[in-house]
């Protein structure tokens, strides 16, 4: 579906990404994890081509996206769900699902899109309560649902996401990664930006570490939490240092 | 031909392409961690101006210097570990202390990726859940016995861990009461199985024997054959070594043309031993291994020092890794003896140490019974120790083949000769091997 050789971006003089290349299957989880700074962010701003490479290609669903235009895009089928969520603030939750679709309103009826709509209130029943809330009004696991449903809107085939647990209440992380688990069981293929190892990995088939813009490691979710330096690095299972 | 049976056809049968996307992926990660964390590995990259963020292909692997057996060598014990030793759960090593092993270590997800590497070419060798597999191999720091087992318990089999301190009257008696079919052991060993079976009269159509593996030595066509109508069974030819996994490297598919190599936790090379440089698709050379996988000892263009070829054609059993054709020599003098390899010249360090310098010697293999047997013929020289009597020669000889067990895990047999009656010249004249196949 995804697929990355030698991928090298960066902001001005700044050489973020160093080399690289990793590849997502149809219907796969791929957890991205690394510290601050690694560079995941700036992986997937490229990938969604806010960001333009340096050098490296970017080939998805067997088409070279990395010169194409954000808007092409996620008319293409690759969808990101920002850091930060990004929602619009004082636009209501309904207008908010809605410019997710931007890209289908010619394409498609108005009842295909409230179909989708249905879709995403199925998802996140807190949504279609809210829906004529404004969105600046919700609280930050409430933005970060409806960024995801405003990503789902545009019907995508590899969904993308950033830090999606990041300043949101750990009951809500939980309920946040259930929909994830539940989006991949329904045969959405996942690109997934973490900094919590724990639960990304969880959900993941298969990971990267980034380290300084560079990967590290690669693996099953299996053998990267098996890993001791990713349990060290990343899982917080650090506590044999006391001792040693 | 019976459809194939797979332990994981999604890795096997992989397509190329997506093989080849895996593979770089899986080298820049090796590469980058290697270079964080094993001091060699930065100082080769380094002198060699190696630039890890320009190796953007397969191919460019070949600008990256080559690590040899000596590399290891001088690491020993733990320098070309990749990780701390308290994420090592395993460690195995090849023979020799004079010249010295070299010493590999395992994590968890080493030894998980191992043992499927094993149950796959046991799978592509026939064996399922309901073979009963007995190893004769030994158990203990190489890696040939435990490797083994771990992959027939990973499938299912039912395991006998018999290994080779076990008495061929024995193994034939376990063979026969808990209906083996599968044998894994060493060529050499197999043939002491077929003359004991003789010896006991027993019928090789009285056991459920149908497949044997053979580990540790190379296997000639001709000792094949012969061994496949004395034991009336299908033998299945498998590669590995310790530095770079153990068994588990490469294996033989029921089509037995060629072994295929485990490509999704290998990257192969065939290169000129002598320019260095890659030789065509298909023509013999010297093996080269990257491993992609491995976290605790990841070996970066190792060079095995085996000569074999590649057959990149597709093969009837539908994997898509690559075969390698069985190994035909060697690069280099390694003697290779009841599945230990030990070099001529451990075993001169070892009589130069006892007799003084300059030792004359000759090393002669041959088989006796079907066993390999290992004799060194040592000339008589003023320079020994004196030695008065029959008893005290006696004990002289049987110390030094004590000193040889001890140090290169093989039996050796000591003789003297008179002054001057060796007529050999340095290096390969030391060596007479006169197994059959060799």
């Amino acid at each position: 579906m995804l697929r990355i050789l030698n991928l090298e971006a960066g902001y001005g003089l700044l050489h973020i990404l160093k080399g690289i290349s990793l590849h997502v299957l149809p219907g796969e989880a791929v957890a991205i994890i690394g510290a601050n700074g690694a560079g995941k962010t700036t992986l997937l701003k490229t990938i969604a081509g806010i960001l333009r490479p340096r050098s490296g290609t970017v080939v998805f669903n067997k088409q070279e996206i990395h010169r194409e235009s954000p808007e092409k895009i996620v008319a293409g089928g690759c969808s990101l769900v920002p850091e930060g969520r990004h929602i619009f603030s004082t636009m209501t939750v309904k207008e908010n699902l809605l410019l997710g679709a931007y890209h289908r309103r010619r394409k498609c009826t108005a009842a295909d899109i409230a179909a989708s709509m249905e879709e995403v209130y199925d998802l996140f029943g807190i949504l279609r309560e809210r829906a004529n809330q404004l969105g600046g009004t919700l609280s930050g696991g409430q933005q970060q649902m409806l960024a995801i449903g405003r990503a789902l809107m545009s019907k995508p085939k590899l969904l993308m996401m950033d830090e999606p647990s990041l300043g949101v209440a750990p009951l809500t992380v939980r309920d946040i990664y259930k929909t994830i688990a539940r989006l991949k069981q329904n045969g959405l293929t996942i690109l997934l930006v973490e900094q919590n190892a724990q639960m990304a990995l969880a959900v993941a088939d298969r990971g990267y570490v980034f380290e300084t813009g560079q990967i590290v490691l690669e693996g099953t979710a299996r053998e990267l939490s098996d890993n001791p330096e990713v349990q060290r690095a990343y899982l917080g299972k650090d506590y044999q240092k006391i001792n040693e | 031909m019976s459809q194939t049976i797979f332990y994981n056809s999604q890795c096997e049968t992989i397509p190329r392409d997506g093989l080849e996307q895996l593979q770089i992926e899986r080298l820049q990660s090796t590469l980058n961690r290697v270079y964080r964390n094993v001091v060699f590995y930065q100082a080769a990259f380094d002198s060699h101006r190696v630039n890890l963020q320009k190796l953007k292909s397969l191919q460019a692997l070949r600008d990256i210097p080559f690590t040899t057996r000596q590399d290891l060598q001088k690491s020993y014990p733990y320098n070309m570990f990749a990780v701390p030793l308290r994420d090592i759960v395993r460690i195995h090593s090849t023979a020799g202390t004079a010249e010295k092993p070299i010493v590999v270590g395992y994590t968890r997800n080493d030894l998980r990726n191992w043992t499927e590497c094993v149950a796959r070419l046991l799978t592509a060798a026939g064996i399922t859940e309901h073979d009963v597999v007995q190893i004769a191999l030994d158990y203990n720091i190489f890696a040939g016995g435990f490797g083994f087992h771990q992959g027939a318990e990973q499938i299912g089999a039912t395991v006998i861990p018999a290994s080779l301190t076990t008495s061929v009257e024995k193994q034939i008696m376990i063979m026969k009461d808990y209906k083996t079919t599968v044998l894994i052991t060493t060529p050499s060993h197999a043939v002491n199985i077929a003359a004991g079976i003789e010896d006991m009269h027993v019928h090789p159509d009285q056991l459920q024997l149908k497949l044997a593996l053979f580990d540790g030595e190379p296997l000639g066509d001709q000792l094949r054959r012969e061994l496949e109508q004395q034991l009336h069974i299908a033998l299945t030819d498998t590669y590995g070594l310790t530095e770079v996994m153990g068994p588990g490297v490469a294996g033989e598919c029921h089509a037995r043309q060629g072994l295929h190599i485990n490509e999704d936790h290998f990257i192969v090379e065939i290169i000129n031993p002598k320019t260095l440089q890659p030789v065509k698709i298909g023509d013999e050379g010297e093996l080269v291994f990257t491993t992609i996988t491995k976290e605790g000892f990841p070996l970066i263009r190792y060079r095995t020092g085996d000569i074999t070829s590649l057959n990149p054609q597709p093969c009837a059993c539908g994997r898509t890794f690559l075969r390698m054709a069985k190994v035909t020599g060697r690069t280099d003098d390694l003697i290779s003896f009841r599945g230990v390899g030990f070099f001529p010249s451990q075993i001169e360090e070892i009589l130069t140490e006892t007799v003084g310098q300059n030792p004359q010697y000759q090393i002669i293999l041959d088989r006796a019974g079907g066993v390999d047997t290992l004799e060194i013929r040592l000339e008589v020289s003023g320079k020994f120790p004196s030695i008065d009597g029959i008893r005290a020669l006696e004990t002289f000889l049987e110390q030094l083949a004590k000193r040889i067990r001890t140090v290169l895990d093989v039996e050796a047999k000591v003789t003297f000769v008179e002054p001057k009656s060796l007529q050999v010249a340095e290096g390969k004249g030391r060596v007479l091997d006169k197994r059959p196949g060799y």
